[in-house]
């Protein structure tokens, strides 16, 4: 047997001095199961008002008939309302207040029953009512879309279908007799000993850009005199220029054509062209045995003489152009021009063009 | 109660069905559709308002969820036949009513009308004014999912046992779930004399 402790009997008089269920049913949860049952059947005793003595012979607890009849007085006055009531269900009033309340809870239940039944009734009906006006917007579209192309046949241009048969046999005989045609004379000049032969490509509508002018210099070489005597048996020297600057100016104009024209692809590659030689700077090659110097000049620079300070050297050419001396060395590729800047080297150039004036 | 359990509800028998509106009232909607039809062809034949016809078909239903929920209902016919038989009645209620029935069968149809019993058992003997205040009170326990309004409902209208109330709304036992029902009767009174009053 359990017994029941100081603790169990707090949890007793909180049980029975509630009147909330949730507080009740977590007392009852709490409490060991044999203590929760104690407990019901207590509950049951006071219920049915079966006496304290009878319900601690039930329970069979020793020494807790005290405890019980205080439990009772808890019991009492928390129901006290309760029982004022049952005092009051005795009276014929309450009968009519408990049919009152039967009629109204059964007309409440039924309004919202019926008020199920007519959501379901209009969910059925909402349904009809969607088809219906898909239907008729169908129909009317439908009708719409045929009376636009009636209007549209009546305001084309009538061809009865005889004419229409004319013509329409007559682009078939024009048909045949021109597939016929291109099929016989195709067909005419080939024989076995004729090969196959590739469409000549059409030619590309590009550009043709025009050559830079080369300008021809015939220079004899300067070279320092000996003794007083200029050298004899000088050479000459081809000096072959290009003029970078009036070629640019020819590409944009004629870009300015073409942009003008909206030649799209010559565009391009006239701007390519012009943005190549722009980077273009002066330049020299040199042939030692012809004696050529090929000059790229971005402007209209004076080429003024050919001139070396070692007669025996051919390596050591020197050109005066606008003023400067620049050195020329032997080369097959373009080189940069570059400007003396040695004042000795300045001055002993200047002395053999003074000498050879 | 899952609706799903409803989903195959020709496999059940409308015994079955009887059962199950004794535990919920959710089945209702399923044999409302289910009925609908033929109750509406049946009594397009002899009335011809459908708004007449809705409202007779949606009460015969209500009527027949409160017959079978009573504890003691037994079902010998089918339910279709029953929501006929009730449609029938109510069509010639309302032709008796508005004298629109054939005046040679008037003695045969009163002589069914006295003895007719399946509709509403409806208080006559009822305050309308007290009824009134008491529908109202009871509304707004409903609206605010008022623990007494359960109880009441299930009382009042279900017609529940005691055991049952604690039961299924969770109390230790029957007498507690009778004395919160004494609780609640008490509040819906004291609100009922306080409307009253103003």
């Amino acid at each position: 047997m359990i017994e029941i402790t100081a603790e169990h009997i707090k949890q007793f008089r909180l049980y029975f001095s509630s009147t909330d269920e949730i507080v009740k049913r977590e007392i009852l949860n709490n409490l060991p199961l044999q203590v929760a049952d104690y407990l019901k059947n207590i509950e049951t005793g006071f219920n049915a008002d079966e006496g304290i003595e009878t319900i601690a012979n039930k329970i069979n607890i020793p020494d807790f008939e005290n405890e019980l009849k205080s439990l009772f007085l808890l019991y009492t006055s928390t129901n006290s309302t309760i029982i004022e009531d049952e005092t009051f269900e005795t009276d014929l009033s309450i009968e009519q207040f408990e049919q009152e309340i039967k009629y109204s809870i059964a007309q409440t239940e039924r309004d919202s029953l019926k008020k199920k039944f007519q959501l379901i009734d209009k969910e059925d009906e909402l349904e009809d009512h969607e088809i219906k006006a898909a239907i008729t917007q169908v129909e009317r579209e439908a009708i719409k879309k045929k009376l636009i192309e009636e209007d549209n046949r009546s305001n084309a241009k009538v061809v009865s279908f005889n004419r229409f048969y004319v013509y329409a046999v007559a682009a078939v005989v024009f048909g045949v007799m021109l597939i016929g045609g291109y099929i016989f004379y195709n067909n005419k000049g080939y024989d076995s000993n004729q090969v196959a032969v590739s469409k000549p490509v059409p030619k590309s509508n590009k550009l043709i850009i025009p050559k830079i002018l080369e300008q021809e210099k015939q220079l004899t070489l300067l070279q320092p005199q000996t003794m007083g005597f200029a050298s004899t048996g000088s050479a000459k020297y081809s000096i072959l220029i290009q003029r970078i600057k009036p070629q640019i100016d020819t590409l944009n104009h004629l870009y300015s054509l073409c942009v003008a024209k909206k030649d799209s692809a010559n565009i391009a590659y006239l701007k390519q062209q012009i943005d190549s030689l722009s980077m273009v700077g002066n330049n020299y090659s040199y042939n030692i045995k012809s004696k050529i110097i090929h000059l790229s000049l971005t402007n209209n620079e004076a080429v003024e003489n050919v001139l070396t300070n070692n007669s025996s050297a051919q390596n050591d050419v020197f050109l005066k152009i606008n003023n400067h001396y620049y050195g020329i060395q032997a080369t097959q590729f373009p080189k940069a021009l570059i400007p003396v800047k040695d004042k000795t080297l300045i001055e002993e150039l200047d002395k053999i063009i003074f000498q050879n004036q | 109660m899952d609706s799903s359990i409803y989903q195959d509800f020709n496999s059940y028998t409308d015994g079955e069905i009887v059962n199950l509106l004794k535990e919920s009232s959710e089945p209702l909607s399923v044999l409302y559709k289910k009925h609908k039809g033929y109750c509406f062809n049946f009594m397009r034949k002899m009335y011809h308002d459908d708004d007449t016809i809705k409202d007779i078909y949606q009460d015969a239903v209500i009527v027949f969820y409160e017959k079978a929920i009573t504890p003691n209902f037994t079902l010998t016919c089918s339910i279709q036949t029953y929501l006929n038989s009730i449609c029938r009645n109510q069509i010639l209620v309302r032709q008796s009513k508005s004298k629109k029935y054939d005046v040679r069968d008037s003695e045969k149809n009163e002589e069914y009308l006295e003895n007719l019993t399946d509709w509403f058992d409806d208080v006559t003997e009822v305050n309308n004014e007290r009824v009134k205040v008491i529908k109202g009170i009871l509304y707004e326990m409903k609206e605010s999912a008022n623990r007494c309004y359960d109880i009441l409902v299930k009382f009042f209208y279900l017609n529940n046992t005691m055991d049952k109330i604690a039961f299924d709304l969770g109390y230790t036992n029957a007498d507690n779930a009778k004395n919160q029902k004494y609780r609640c009767q008490e509040k819906l009174k004291k609100e009922l004399t306080k409307r009253l009053s103003k």
